[in-house]
C-alpha cells in the first residue's frame, strides 16, 4: 500500500514538473518577444516529435544514438575502471599515466571528432571510440579517487584477517571503492549521452545528433529542440535505471535515499 | 570457539627494545619498551591519551614497523599483518558490501579450510554472539553494539594465537559494554588466546585481564600489575568487596599516570 | 592578516570578471550602433567583392564604418542577421529558402556572385564508378540541407536517380577529403575549394560530375527587414561600395586575388586558378526566384519543410539596387 502510493506521489512530482516547465516556457514564448521561429511553442516541439515518430524515424535514430553510447560505456568504463585500479595502487603506474590521462581528460570531445574522422574514418568504429572516450575519463578519474581513498583502516582489518595481492584488491580495494566508482559510471552516461550527439554531427546519416544536426541546418529549431527533449528524457531514463540496478545488484549503497 | 584448528598453545609475545616514531623530527611515541607476554595472558593496557597504546598494537599487529627494536611472537619477528595476530578497533571495521555472516567467515576463507568447518564455525560465533536471525543482514543494518559483536567474532574465527583490542568498546553506549564484556570473557575462556587490551576504563581493565600494564607519557618507564581474580570471572566481580578495594587502590596509586 | 588578504583578492578577482564582462559587451554592443555596420561574411572565395570594398576603402568612402565578422559558412552568418549580431550577411539562396519558411524577417538586396562551376560532384574511379548511373547505391558525403544537397538531388533526378537510391553522409565541405582519400565514400558533392582539393587528392582516380545543367549556383547579400525598411540609405552604400569593388576586380584581377587570398588564407595560385569560374556582378534577377521556389519545394519533398512553400518573391528588395543600377533589378 505504501509502494502504491510513493509510485503515485512520484508519477504526480514528474507531472508537476512536466507542467511547471510547459506553462513556463509558453509564457516565455508569447511574453518575452523572441523571435518565434527562434523559440518555437511546446505545441510545437510536440508536433515536430509527432512528425520524427512517423515512419519509425525516431525509433531508427533512438537505436542507433543508444547503441553507440551503450558500447561506449562499456569499451570506456571498462578500461577506466582497470586503468584507475591500477593507477590507484601501484605508485609507478600512477607516476607514468595520471599526468597524461589529466592533459588528454582536459580536450573537448568535439575538439577530438574531427581528427577521429580523418583517422578511423566515418564509420560505427570512429563514434564509438568517440563515446567511448567520453566514458574513460569520469570512470578512471573516480576509479582512481575513490581507490586512493580506501579506509586503511579497512585495508588492515582485512590484512590481519589474511587477505593479500589480488584478493585484497577484488575482495577489499575493489567493492571499497564502489560508490566513488557508480559516481564515475553515472557521470558517463551522461557524458557518452552527449558525445554521441558531438559524433553524430559529423558523418552520419542516422542518430539523434545527425537528426538534430540536420535540423538546425534547415533551420527547423522546432525539430532541433524536439531531439533536444528526446535526449533529455534519454538521460533521466538511463540514470535512474542506472541507480535502480546498483542498488538492486549493491544493495549496501544507497545511491538515493529511498528505503529499500 | 574454533573447530577448525587443534588447540595447540600459542607461542609467546616479546617486545625487544621497541621504539616506535611517527618521524624523524618527533619524539617516539613508545621509547625502548620491552615486555614477555607469556602465552595464554589477558593483559589490560592503560594510560593517558598520546602515551603510545595504540601505536603500541599497531606495531604488534604490523600495521606499522617500530624504528628500533624488535616484536617477536615466539620466534618469528612481526613484520606485517597476518592471521597470526587478529585484531579489533573501536571502528569496527566490518566491510560494509559484506553481509554479517561473510564478515564472520571472512578470515576463514584464507585459510583453505573445508566448507563444512567454516560452516560449524559460522554457526558457533553466531549462536555466541546471538545474531543467529541477523546473518543476512549488511553491517548499516545493525546497531553499534552489534555491528562489535561482529568484529569480535571475526576476528576470533580464524583463531589467531594473540588478539588485539584497542579500546573496542569505547563507542558503545554503557549497557552495550557491558555485554561486550562479558561476551569477551566467554568467548576468550573458549580457547585463551593471547590478549592485549587497550582501555581507558581502570573497572573494566580490572574485570576482564589477568595483568595490566600501565603507560605513561614519560615514555621511559611502565608499571605491571598483578590481577589476581580467579578465572572464570563473571560481570557480578565488579560487585564485590575486593573488587571495589583494587579499583579504589589502584585509582589512588596510578592516578597520576592515568591522569585520573 | 591572511582573511583579509584572501577578501582583498576576491574583491580584485570579482572587480576584474564583471569589469571584463562589461567591456565586452560594451564593445559588442557599440559594433551594432548608429555608424558602424557588421557584414557576416562566409569566409569563402565567392565573398570576395565584400574583402575588396573593404581592403580598398569603399565603404569609408561611402561614408560607412564597417566591420567584417567572418563566420565559416554562409548559414552561420544568416544565423547572426536573423540573431541581430550582424547588419549584412553574405549567403548562399538555400539558408535563406529555409529560413523564408520560418518568415523570417530579411530581404536579398543583391546577388554578387553566379557560378555554374563553384559546386559539383567528384566521386572515386575505384569503386566502380564510371557515370552517374554508377552512384547508385554509393556512400556520398553532402553537407545536408545545402545548395550541394539540392544541386546533387537534381543532377541525380535528371538521370533517373533519387537520393534514396544513394546513402548520402552529413560532412562539411572541410571534413568530406580525408574521408574521401580514405575510401570511406565513393563520392563527395560540395563547393569550391574543398570539392577541387578533393578531386585533386584522387589524382586520377577522380571523376568529375559538374552540375552546370541542372544548377547555377547564387551569393547573396541579405539585410533584415528593418535596415531595408528603414535605413535604405546604408543598404544604397552598401551597394554602391560592392559595385565600386566589382569594377576594381573586372580591371585587377591580380590584385583581387591576392586581397582575398590574403583574407581567408587561401594560396595565391589556387585561387587564381579557381578566378575563371567566378561571375561577380550585383543584379537581382527573376532566376533567383524560380530558383528559391524550386528548392522549397524540394525542401518540402524532402521532409526538411513541412508547411505550405512561401512566396519567395516577397523576400526581395531591389529599392536600394534600384537607386544604383535599375537595369539589374528584374524583380520588384
Amino acid at each position: 500500500m505504501l509502494k502504491i502510493r510513493q509510485s503515485i506521489f512520484h508519477v504526480g512530482r514528474m507531472l508537476a514538473h512536466f507542467i511547471i516547465v510547459v506553462c513556463l516556457w509558453t509564457f516565455i514564448c508569447h511574453f518575452s518577444g523572441i523571435n518565434a521561429a527562434l523559440l518555437p511553442t511546446p505545441a510545437q516541439v510536440g508536433n515536430a516529435l509527432v512528425e520524427l515518430c512517423r515512419g519509425g524515424i525516431l525509433l531508427n535514430d533512438v537505436s542507433w544514438s543508444v547503441r553507440r553510447a551503450g558500447f561506449g560505456l562499456i569499451i570506456g568504463g571498462t578500461t577506466g575502471l582497470l586503468m584507475g585500479l591500477l593507477t590507484g595502487r601501484i605508485k609507478s603506474l600512477n607516476w607514468l599515466f595520471t599526468p597524461v590521462f589529466n592533459g588528454f581528460r582536459a580536450m573537448p570531445p568535439v575538439a577530438i571528432v574531427p581528427l577521429v574522422v580523418v583517422w578511423a574514418g566515418l564509420g560505427e568504429p570512429a563514434k564509438v571510440f568517440i563515446t567511448s572516450w567520453a566514458a574513460f575519463f569520469p570512470v578512471w578519474l573516480n576509479t582512481h579517487a575513490g581507490v586512493t581513498s580506501v579506509d586503511k583502516v579497512l585495508i588492515w582489518a582485512a590484512r590481519s584477517l589474511g587477505a593479500k595481492g589480488v584478493r585484497l584488491l577484488f575482495a577489499i580495494t575493489l567493492p571499497a571503492s564502489l560508490p566513488q566508482i557508480l559516481i564515475g559510471f553515472r557521470l558517463a552516461i551522461s557524458s557518452v549521452l552527449i558525445c554521441v550527439v558531438v559524433a553524430e554531427m559529423t558523418g552520419a546519416y542516422i542518430g539523434l545528433g545527425y537528426r538534430l544536426n540536420s535540423a538546425y541546418l534547415v533551420f527547423r529549431v522546432d525539430r532541433m529542440l524536439a531531439c533536444l527533449v528526446v535526449l533529455a528524457l534519454l538521460g533521466i531514463l538511463s540514470d535512474r535505471l542506472f541507480v535502480k540496478m546498483t542498488n538492486r545488484v549493491f544493495p549496501w549503497i544507497r545511491l538515493t535515499h529511498e528505503s529499500r | 570457539m574454533n573447530s577448525a584448528t587443534p588447540s595447540t598453545k600459542p607461542p609467546p609475545l616479546i617486545f625487544e627494545d621497541v621504539t616506535i616514531a611517527y618521524s624523524n623530527d618527533h619524539l617516539p611515541v613508545i621509547a625502548n619498551f620491552s615486555l614477555i607476554v607469556e602465552a595464554g595472558s589477558f593483559w589490560a593496557i592503560v594510560g593517558p591519551s598520546g602515551c603510545g597504546k595504540s601505536s603500541l598494537l599497531h606495531a604488534t599487529a604490523g600495521y606499522i614497523r617500530p624504528v628500533s627494536g624488535s616484536i617477536c611472537l615466539g620466534r618469528h619477528p612481526i613484520l606485517e599483518p597476518s592471521l597470526q595476530v587478529g585484531f579489533v578497533s573501536q571502528h569496527y571495521a566490518l566491510f560494509p558490501w559484506l553481509t554479517l555472516k561473510e564478515n564472520i567467515v571472512f578470515g576463514l576463507r584464507s585459510q583453505n579450510l573445508s566448507e563444512q568447518i567454516v560452516q560449524k564455525s559460522l554457526e558457533h560465533l553466531l549462536e555466541v554472539i546471538d545474531l543467529k536471525s541477523k546473518r543476512e543482514y549488511y553491517p548499516e543494518e545493525l546497531s553499534g553494539g552489534m555491528q562489535q559483536r561482529v568484529a569480535l567474532a571475526r576476528s576470533m574465527a580464524p583463531n589467531p594465537p594473540v588478539l588485539l583490542l584497542d579500546e573496542p568498546f569505547s563507542a558503545l553506549d554503557t549497557i552495550n559494554r557491558i555485554n561486550m564484556r562479558e561476551l569477551l570473557l566467554r568467548l576468550w575462556s573458549e580457547n585463551q588466546t593471547t590478549v592485549l587490551f587497550v582501555t581507558h576504563d581502570l573497572e573494566e581493565a580490572l574485570l576482564l585481564a589477568d595483568k595490566l600494564l600501565i603507560l605513561n607519557t614519560s615514555r621511559e618507564s611502565m608499571i605491571t600489575m598483578d590481577i589476581p581474580f580467579p578465572r572464570p570471572r563473571h560481570l557480578e566481580l565488579t560487585h564485590s568487596e575486593a573488587f571495589q578495594n583494587l579499583l579504589k587502590t589502584s585509582s589512588a596509586h596510578f592516578g597520576a599516570e592515568l591522569n585520573l | 592578516m591572511k582573511r583579509l588578504k584572501l577578501r582583498l583578492f576576491i574583491v580584485i578577482l570579482a572587480i576584474a570578471f564583471f569589469g571584463t564582462g562589461y567591456w565586452s559587451c560594451k564593445s559588442l554592443n557599440q559594433a551594432v550602433g548608429e555608424n558602424k555596420i557588421i557584414i557576416a561574411e562566409g569566409t569563402q572565395p565567392i565573398v570576395a567583392p565584400v574583402y575588396v570594398a573593404f581592403a580598398k576603402g569603399y565603404f569609408k568612402n561611402e561614408g560607412i564604418t564597417v566591420e567584417l565578422a567572418s563566420f565559416p559558412t554562409g548559414k552561420l552568418c544568416l544565423d547572426a542577421l536573423l540573431g541581430g549580431k550582424a547588419d549584412f550577411a553574405t549567403v548562399a539562396e538555400t539558408p535563406i529558402m529555409h529560413a523564408s519558411f520560418k518568415n523570417q524577417p530579411m530581404h536579398i538586396i543583391t546577388t554578387i556572385l553566379r557560378s555554374r562551376e563553384n559546386t559539383f560532384a567528384v566521386a572515386r574511379k575505384d569503386n566502380g564508378i564510371k557515370n552517374v548511373s554508377d552512384l547508385k547505391g554509393k556512400v556520398i558525403g553532402v553537407p545536408l540541407g545545402t545548395n550541394a544537397e539540392y544541386a546533387l538531388s537534381a543532377f541525380l533526378g535528371k538521370h533517373g536517380i533519387s537520393t534514396g537510391d544513394t546513402k548520402l553522409i552529413n560532412l562539411s565541405p572541410p571534413e568530406m577529403i580525408g574521408p574521401l582519400m580514405r575510401g570511406d565514400l565513393a563520392a563527395i558533392a560540395g563547393w569550391q575549394p574543398h570539392i577541387g582539393r578533393g578531386e585533386k587528392s584522387l589524382g586520377s582516380n577522380a571523376i568529375r560530375f559538374q552540375f552546370d545543367e541542372v544548377y547555377e549556383e547564387t551569393y547573396n547579400i541579405v539585410a533584415s527587414t528593418e535596415m531595408v525598411q528603414q535605413k535604405k540609405d546604408v543598404s544604397v552604400k552598401v551597394l554602391k561600395a560592392l559595385d565600386r569593388a566589382i569594377a576594381y576586380m573586372s580591371e585587377n584581377p591580380t590584385d583581387s586575388i591576392r586581397i582575398v587570398s590574403e583574407r581567408i588564407g587561401m594560396e595565391n595560385n589556387e585561387l587564381e586558378q579557381l578566378w575563371p569560374i567566378y561571375h561577380f556582378s550585383l543584379g537581382l534577377r527573376r532566376s533567383l526566384v524560380d530558383l528559391l521556389t524550386a528548392q522549397g519545394e524540394w525542401a518540402i519533398k524532402s521532409g526538411y519543410q513541412n508547411e505550405k512553400i512561401p512566396n519567395m518573391q516577397n523576400l526581395i528588395s531591389g529599392d536600394a539596387l534600384r537607386t544604383i543600377k535599375p537595369e539589374a533589378v528584374e524583380l520588384p
